[in-house]
């Protein structure tokens, strides 16, 4: 029998796919939340990084910091469940977008985020809809 | 316990013998109409529908990437509800409401009453309506209605050589296909007062009877405001999706199928007519009164054969098994209640496995089984949909059931172009293997036209039930392509006369081109979809190419309907969609009336909710599928369909089946690669 028709196989394949899609997740949840505990508890030294001037920019480093983290936050009901929980899955992807091309317009250091974030936003879409499409192909 | 009337509350099962009537109101508040305006059309979907046009121009939608394709099949939709639904309906049947039935809570045994403000929408008797402006549906007269032959066609282009088998599927999606045709339409039978239809036959055929007689379609009576219109047939079931094929589409074949064959008394209890081992009653003639000796009892029970006995059989217990469940969840309910409520919920279940397993079996790719699963749960999904309920009325988020009821451009009706897309006896098998479930042994081998009629039950009494599933769940049905028509319904020996015989692929052709169904081109044409200009563009297979020149004499455009379907099967560009069983020109219609049958219907759109299913009921609809009405009825059967995803796939044979394949899944997809991609 063709495999694409064994529901073990094809909920095995989706399964492999939701473990994929994790992982890049994982990681850029983690890099994200260390950027944004970094941005709030050493904003001069992000500040510093991306040559924002001095003190008068702490606070909005600071306050960017806490918006990273709560975007995390909010993400991890689709990180533990890609599957069911797809709208913060769907606009943490959009969001990397936005926040990508964001960075290019700022210029400057920004320029170094931009293809992180892009970069990671493509990856994660790549993988997010094979999961779709793996998920969909083990439905009757 | 006495449960009160309030809707909001679930339902009120009556402890009387009728059905108490909670809503005349609703019915009288709704003014009849005529006609039925056309819908506005939102500026999204317009937009939708703009873009597929011009996507369209390009490459046929299933060319282009997932994220274009679904929407472009939505747009497609779109226009077509706008451009291709026309009313035929005249004259209106009379309609007439058994006293104290309950219209808005139960759907009447003959259809009508669906609509409430509009009672003789879709019920028995109805006409057809057409998918085609009605200036271009005039049947064909002679001598184009035999140019070329309908014969020469079924020789040619039709004849089963060697069987092309679908491999992705199994006889029970064939043996679906016709159990929910019987429950959408039915014509009339052929005219005996008219002279009948003699198709030539070409030199040197070896027909038994040297001539080929056909009887007309008996059109439906006309009236003055008929004139100048074409003729218009009436569909004698009812054209809603009601399980009309297990109930009948009149009060007397449902009394006939709710009779104990042991007492020969209407069950008081609500259920179903079974024997005692669970097979259906023998009524040893058809509905219409055709004799056939040991034929089997249902709602609809002509053109019979072993897979339709399967399904019936099956969704007879399945009745049966929702009666218990409602009457455990309302002990007080009356039988009659018991039986309506049941009736929905079966109704309702069949329509659930048909558009979310049926068809994506069918349409087996990520865009046909998202599209599919969109109609019925929206882009949201099951799982949103079962958690919180709708958003909002649209289609597009929740799917249709529940939405607002709309009938867009005109009044519900099955239609003729539907039907003729639906011709699908290249589905059948020439031979039939029963074997044992437990060791794959064979028990019995016959042809196809010893599975029909009464000689289905004949396979029952020497097969048990769960290995008669199982042999058809483990052969393969045949491809609809040319050249795999099957030869055993090409020379048919007529039940009502032995030695008449008739060749049903002759008299498909034929129907289509009486009932005035456009040709393959002028149909495309009026779908909006490519026009072949050549028969190089109609199929890439050259040697199909050349048998097509030369039956057609090289013009495209006398090309049927029906071969043109099947010619397409090879044609990358614009032909069958990949991973599809049928055309790309059938799946155009489908998916206009695959919508329309929930969407007009109010049992699936203001009424599908638990104060009109029940909330057991209801329920019920959610939590089950093909596989657990399998489950429940064929529980042996189990290892052998536990492994596959789809229950109209093939199912492992033999013993320690579904076994073994587990572990080989996980290794193979550490791999990676899904096969369904997109080449």
């Amino acid at each position: 029998m063709d495999e694409a028709l064994s529901l073990a196989w094809t909920e095995a394949e989706a399964r492999s796919r939701e473990a994929a899609f994790r992982r890049l997740l994982l990681i850029a949840l983690m890099t994200e939340g260390a950027w944004g505990s970094v941005a709030v508890t050493a904003p001069a030294w992000i500040a510093s990084l991306l040559e924002l001037g001095g003190a008068p920019v702490l606070g909005w480093v600071r306050a960017c910091g806490g918006l990273v983290l709560l975007a995390v936050y909010l993400q991890i009901p689709g990180l533990l469940d890609p599957v069911n929980r797809r709208l913060g899955n769907i606009l943490g992807i959009g969001g990397r977008f936005v926040l990508a091309a964001f960075c290019l317009c700022l210029g400057g250091r920004f320029l170094w985020l931009a293809p992180l974030e892009g970069g990671l936003g493509l990856l994660l879409s790549i993988l997010y809809f094979g999961l779709f499409r793996a998920v969909l192909m083990s439905r009757p | 316990m006495k449960r009160s009337l309030d809707l909001t509350d679930g339902p009120a099962p009556p402890s009387g013998s009728s059905l108490v009537l909670p809503c005349p109101a609703d019915a009288s508040e709704r003014a009849p109409r005529p006609d039925v305006a056309p819908a506005r059309i939102p500026a999204s979907e317009r937009l939708v529908g703009w873009m597929t046009l011009s996507l369209s121009r390009i490459q046929a939608w299933h060319r282009w990437p997932f994220l274009i394709a679904v929407p472009m099949v939505v747009g497609h939709r779109t226009i077509m509800r706008r451009l291709n639904l026309t009313d035929t309906q005249t004259v209106p049947p009379p309609t007439a409401l058994p006293p104290e039935f309950d219209m808005r809570g139960a759907r009447t045994a003959d259809g009508s009453f669906n609509d409430l403000g509009t009672p003789w929408m879709g019920m028995a008797g109805a006409r057809f309506g057409r998918n085609m402006p009605l200036d271009r549906t005039f049947g064909e007269t002679p001598p184009t209605l035999f140019a070329p032959s309908p014969r020469l066609i079924s020789n040619r282009l039709l004849a089963r050589g060697d069987f092309v088998e679908v491999p992705h599927l199994n006889v029970l999606a064939a043996a679906w296909i016709q159990f929910m045709i019987h429950d959408w339409l039915s014509h009339e039978s052929g005219d005996r007062c008219a002279a009948p239809h003699e198709i030539p036959l070409p030199q040197g055929d070896d027909w038994p009877e040297g001539r080929m007689t056909v009887l007309p379609t008996r059109p439906d009576r006309r009236s003055a405001a008929d004139a100048g219109r074409p003729a218009a047939y009436a569909n004698t079931e009812t054209g809603w999706w009601d399980g009309s094929q297990i109930y009948g589409s009149s009060l007397e074949r449902q009394r006939a199928v709710r009779t104990d064959p042991a007492t020969g008394r209407v069950l008081s209890d609500g259920k179903l007519g079974l024997t005692a081992d669970g097979l259906l009653p023998l009524a040893h003639r058809t509905a219409r009164g055709k004799a056939d000796r040991n034929l089997e009892l249902a709602g609809v029970n002509g053109n019979w054969w072993i897979g339709l006995s399967v399904m019936h059989t099956l969704f007879a217990r399945e009745h049966n098994a929702i009666v218990d469940h409602l009457r455990d969840a309302y002990p007080d309910a009356c039988g009659e209640w018991l039986f309506q409520k049941a009736r929905l919920v079966n109704a309702a279940l069949t329509a659930k496995i048909h558009t979310v397993e049926w068809t994506p079996a069918l349409m087996n790719s990520p865009e046909g089984r998202m599209v599919m699963r969109g109609n019925f749960w929206g882009l949201l999904g099951e799982h949103y949909a079962r958690a919180f309920g709708r958003v909002g009325t649209g289609e597009i988020l929740s799917g249709i059931p529940g939405s607002p009821t709309e009938h867009h451009a005109a009044p519900y009706a099955m239609t003729e172009e539907f039907a003729a897309v639906y011709r699908m006896h290249s589905l059948m098998p020439d031979v039939f293997s029963f074997r044992h479930h437990a060791d794959d042994a064979e028990i019995l081998r016959r042809d196809l036209a010893k599975v029909a009629g009464g000689q289905a039950r004949e396979i029952h009494e020497r097969v048990a039930f769960a290995d008669v599933v199982y042999s058809l769940a483990t052969s393969k049905p045949g491809a609809l392509v040319l050249h795999n028509y099957p030869n055993g319904l090409r020379r048919l020996d007529r039940l009502d006369a032995n030695g008449v015989y008739l060749d049903m692929a002759a008299v498909d052709i034929l129907r289509d081109r009486e009932r005035g169904v456009p040709r393959y081109c002028a149909f495309r044409r009026h779908i909006n979809a490519h026009v072949p200009r050549t028969f190089a563009e109609l199929t890439d297979d050259v040697t199909w190419q050349k048998e097509l020149d030369e039956v057609y004499g090289g013009n495209i455009e006398a090309v049927d309907l029906l071969v043109g379907t099947l010619a397409e099967s090879r044609s990358v560009r614009y032909g069958t969609p990949p991973a599809f069983g049928f055309s790309d020109t059938a799946f155009r219609i489908f998916i206009l009336m695959a919508s329309r049958r929930l969407k007009s219907d109010r049992f699936y759109t203001e009424d599908f909710r638990p104060e009109i299913y029940t909330p057991a009921g209801f329920a019920w609809i959610q939590d089950n599928a093909l596989r657990s009405v399998m489950e429940r009825h064929c529980p042996a059967l189990r290892p052998h369909f536990a492994d596959a995803r789809n229950l109209f796939f093939p199912w492992a044979k033999g013993a320690g089946a579904g076994e073994a394949r587990t572990g080989a899944a996980s290794e193979r997809s550490s791999r990676g690669g899904a096969p369904w991609t997109k080449p």
